[in-house]
């Protein structure tokens, strides 16, 4: 999932700089602020561990072997800042030292498998494991859906970012200047190999370290952690361990508030990673300059628009055939998958915290 | 679990080459890590905008030139710029060549429509395309140029100075010294994994079935985490009772001569050459 340099237009890794230098400062200054505690050696050592952990290759069925990321691990255990942080300090060892993963590109690695990555395992893990017992098998379940997940949501942000660059570059023949798969061919790719793969390496790794820790130091799943690395309460996250038993009504609202906020943020994000870096007024169909300014489109216009039509004129859904038509097309995928995902998981949380009320497990029961 | 070990002793044999390499007296040695980094992050920001085919060769026979200067073994440096990345982005690009994926003009028709196959009939047109061909050729080698750099960048600096690189880039300090301290550390972590992996292979008589190496992996992995959380606090200790207050501070000093500016001059002005010749072809296509 690392990115290499040549595989993004200009155009989109300057929007994920643009995106990613305030999130890194801030990160960054916080832990900076409060200088007096053992951060510098915590986060060296979460850095180290995520590298080194990217250098373990489990075997997977089929004789294929694939690497957990450790965003899940770190971002469960520490905080998804931490983990966010952890990752792309891994990443930029990894681009400086061996050239894997690109330079310019390093913004939008730093995003997949640093922010989403980090983010999206924490409150999978945060939601699932709500009001478990601290040794319950529900725990470390949900630390093994966490990682699958948060690297699935990773590998679709990487298939997104790489399908949309033969929207963005080609030439006029319809020669591809960046990476030359349309979405149609990148995210079904990505998503399967990481569905049927590398997610359950990632979710082997995450469930496995969860209940080795509460086989061997129980002291870690509970409140030490924070303890330890006091002033890393960055916004989310950081303040309450997601290994903490039992929440406050409180909090629960606040977590799924943050989640619902975090989802709605994604699905806007899918039309602005479409238009935001898409040089969007070279890409305006006839039609469109017809419906959108009344003007008569020139003939030069249409007949270059069969040719800037013509390299994903067989995956775009019937009737979509603009930019436009096809970002909306797109837009309307993910609230729908959104929404669909989301009533699922709230269906879950229901019958989930019912079962809890109605048999309330002893605390310390494994 | 051995091609674990492998990539082990892999990471081993190349961090020392490389240190070996930057300890050399070479071109790129001489220069100021400083303006080392700065010219060579924006020379492959300018190769990822060329769009032409002979720009990204004679950018490739720059790397090649500097490298020689900076007596870098050229077998190795080939080796390491071409055997990973770029032979997998060959892979990625290979099937963008043909007309599915870009139509246009073809160059080569592999099977056309109504073509018999034995008893079959093909339903499609499969050919290679002249704009596939183009697109293909171009992302792989400008891929491969952009790697030239950074492998010669990252073979000619010590980490010490490309972290003190980074730190005059007005890369926070405390991200700095995070990152000079985890470079240490992989070396620590890793030196336990490995042990742990001896440890498990001189007690074992034949392979483990892989479900029970799964549940292996997952404890080393778990052992490593808690190692680390011990140490963090073992160092952070020592740290502190060898004076560390929180406040940051760096060693190393760089003191610019006339001749590293000259070597920036050089990268940069190479960079705008490319940027405005990178719509301008003597030879059209490849």
């Amino acid at each position: 999932m690392h990115i290499p340099d040549g595989y993004l237009g200009p155009s989109t890794f300057i929007f994920f700089y643009v995106i990613m230098i305030p999130l890194w400062f801030v990160a960054s200054r916080k832990v900076e602020k409060n200088l007096k505690t053992k951060q510098i050696p915590w986060l060296a050592f979460g850095v180290a561990f995520s590298f080194v952990i990217m250098m373990f290759n489990f075997p997977a069925p089929g004789g294929t072997t694939g690497h957990a990321v450790g965003a899940a691990i770190l971002a469960l255990t520490l905080g998804p800042w931490f983990g966010f942080l952890g990752v792309t300090g891994a990443l930029l060892i990894q681009c400086l030292l061996f050239g894997d993963g690109g330079i310019t590109t390093f913004a939008a690695n730093s995003f997949n498998m640093g922010l989403v990555m980090s983010f999206v395992s924490y409150y999978v893990y945060k939601l699932l494991a709500t009001r478990a017992s601290l040794l319950s098998r529900r725990r470390w379940l949900a630390a093994a859906a966490s990682g699958y997940i948060g690297l699935n949501a990773a590998a679709l942000c990487c298939a997104i970012e790489l399908g949309v660059q033969t929207l963005l570059y080609h030439t006029a023949n319809g020669s591809p200047l960046y990476a030359p798969f349309p979405l149609s061919v990148t995210i079904p790719a990505m998503l399967i190999s990481h569905m049927f793969i590398f997610g359950f390496v990632d979710a082997a790794a995450t469930g496995f370290l969860v209940s080795y820790i509460m086989r061997s130091d129980q002291s870690i799943l509970a409140a030490s952690i924070v303890q330890s690395i006091p002033g890393l309460n960055i916004r989310v996250g950081f303040g309450g361990t997601p290994m903490m038993t039992a929440q406050s009504p409180a909090t629960k609202r606040s977590i799924f508030r943050r989640l619902w906020i975090l989802l709605a943020v994604l699905v806007v994000l899918v039309p602005v990673g479409l238009l935001a870096p898409g040089s969007a007024f070279a890409e305006w169909s006839a039609s469109q300059l017809e419906t959108l300014f009344g003007m008569t489109p020139p003939a030069g216009l249409k007949s270059l628009e069969n040719l800037y039509n013509a390299p994903f004129g067989g995956y775009s859904v019937p009737g979509a055939t603009t930019f436009t038509q096809v970002s909306l097309a797109y837009v309307l995928a993910a609230a729908i998958g959104v929404s669909i995902l989301g009533l699922c998981l709230f269906a879950f949380y229901r019958v989930k915290s019912r079962a809890i009320v109605s048999d309330p497990v002893p605390p310390g029961e494994a | 679990m051995d091609r674990t070990l492998g990539a082990f002793s892999r990471f081993f044999d190349v961090s020392s080459f490389a240190e070996g390499y930057a300890c050399k007296r070479g071109l790129l040695q001489f220069v100021d890590p400083r303006f080392k980094l700065i010219g060579m992050l924006w020379l492959v920001v300018c190769i990822i905008l060329v769009n032409r085919v002979e720009w990204v060769l004679a950018i490739l026979g720059v790397a090649i030139l500097l490298g020689v200067a900076s007596k870098v073994r050229l077998s190795y440096y080939l080796k390491r710029v071409w055997l990973f990345i770029p032979l997998f982005t060959l892979v990625i690009a290979v099937p963008a060549m043909f007309n599915f994926i870009v139509p246009g003009q073809p160059l080569l028709v592999v099977l056309s429509k109504g073509q018999s196959l034995g008893p079959l009939v093909s339903p499609w047109t499969i050919s290679i395309t002249v704009p596939g061909v183009q697109g293909a050729v171009l992302f792989v080698l400008r891929t491969g140029a952009a790697i030239s750099f950074v492998i010669l960048l990252a073979l000619t600096t010590r980490w010490t100075d490309m972290l003190a690189s980074l730190q005059s880039l007005r890369v926070p300090k405390a991200f700095v010294m995070i990152l000079g301290m985890t470079y240490r550390y992989v070396f620590v972590l890793v030196g336990i994994a490995q042990d742990m992996s001896f440890a498990l292979k001189s007690r074992t008589l034949r392979p483990e079935r892989s479900a029970n190496m799964r549940e292996w992996l997952g404890a080393t992995i778990g052992v490593l985490f808690h190692r680390s959380m011990n140490m963090s606090e073992l160092v952070n200790l020592s740290m502190i009772s060898r004076g560390y207050d929180g406040r940051v501070r760096k060693v190393t000093g760089f003191r610019a001569e006339p001749f590293d500016w000259a070597f920036l001059g050089f990268l940069v002005g190479l960079g705008v050459l490319l940027i405005m010749l990178r719509n301008v072809g003597v030879i059209n296509g490849i």
